[in-house]
């Protein structure tokens, strides 16, 4: 089995096969990434659809200046933030009504909490959301979050502090 | 990790099944051929939009170059002009004035003497009454 880094250098060289290979290489890590923000499969899917869409776009530049396991965490942690940004209007406008607390029973209760806690995670900023994603979805060290977003290791902690902070108030108030 | 660090982490880990990677290739490929077939419709669709903007833009430079505008009425001839009833042979000698009559007889035609001019004057004259 060839590694990553083969299979982009077979792919520069115009065989599209390895692009094949190099999506069942990754896919169950890109798919999981998703499925824990979403826990919806359909859309977890169609999230991990557009990484591998942007993957073949971009993947002719990749230099390798930088680890592809790096590369594309970047790439699903964007998409992710894109995703929350728009499910958050979706909210707004009400096109995704939660129905109230009472009406849940237990068993969806989780699935409650995990909707109330992305609702709080898609009202922060930016930078912030994007350590966060990382944090939860991949308990990743400061150090590769810092690698990942370009963020320095001291930031990505402060930005971290701040977004549970804001999140505990946010949860607690609901 | 604190206390809701592992809460929040709890909340987004749960196990996740193994997806058919071959039923998501096919799939990866088809949507990539129905964007790359938008990308070209949408590209086609924009050449075509700006071929028609060039032509109206050429069209109303040549429209705005030119200083008089053509009215089909001017067109017909003089003498179609007294057949299609638009002239009228009275109107037209009512029109006249009877000193510049004689004043273009006089600047076209040198070789007229007083006796011919009175004449036709005259003749004018009758011809607008009668």
């Amino acid at each position: 089995m060839l590694s990553n880094n083969e299979l982009i250098e077979k792919f520069q060289n115009g065989d599209d096969k390895a692009f094949d290979e190099l999506i069942q290489n990754n896919l169950n890590n890109v798919f999981g990434f998703f499925m824990k923000i979403t826990r919806d499969e359909m859309a977890a899917e169609d999230l991990a659809q557009d990484v591998f869409m942007k993957l073949y776009k971009n993947l002719k530049n990749f230099r390798h200046d930088s680890n592809f396991s790096t590369y594309l965490y970047r790439i699903n942690t964007n998409t992710a933030n894109s995703w929350i940004t728009r499910n958050k209007w979706k909210n707004l406008l009400h096109l995704d009504q939660t129905p109230d607390r009472g009406e849940y029973d237990r068993v969806n209760e989780a699935e409650w909490e995990r909707k109330e806690l992305w609702d709080s995670i898609s009202k922060l900023p930016k930078k912030q959301r994007k350590v966060v994603i990382l944090r939860l979805t991949n308990s990743l060290s400061f150090r590769e979050i810092s690698n990942i977003t370009g963020m320095k290791e001291g930031t990505a902690k402060v930005n971290f502090h701040h977004a549970l902070k804001k999140l505990k108030e946010d949860l607690i108030d609901e | 990790m604190n206390k809701l660090e592992k809460k929040l982490s709890k909340l987004s880990s749960f196990k996740i099944r193994k997806i058919d990677s071959l039923n998501f290739i096919v799939s990866l490929r088809n949507r990539q051929r129905i964007e790359s077939y938008r990308k070209k419709r949408f590209q086609s669709g924009f050449r075509a939009f700006v071929f028609v903007s060039l032509i109206s833009l050429i069209t109303l430079i040549q429209l705005d170059n030119s200083n008089f505008q053509y009215d089909t009425l001017d067109m017909v001839s003089y003498y179609q002009g007294f057949d299609n009833g638009r002239y009228n042979v009275n109107d037209v000698l009512v029109d006249v004035d009877e000193v510049d009559f004689e004043l273009f007889l006089i600047e076209e035609t040198v070789d007229f003497d007083l006796g011919e001019l009175i004449y036709y004057c005259s003749f004018l004259s009758k011809d607008i009454e009668g």
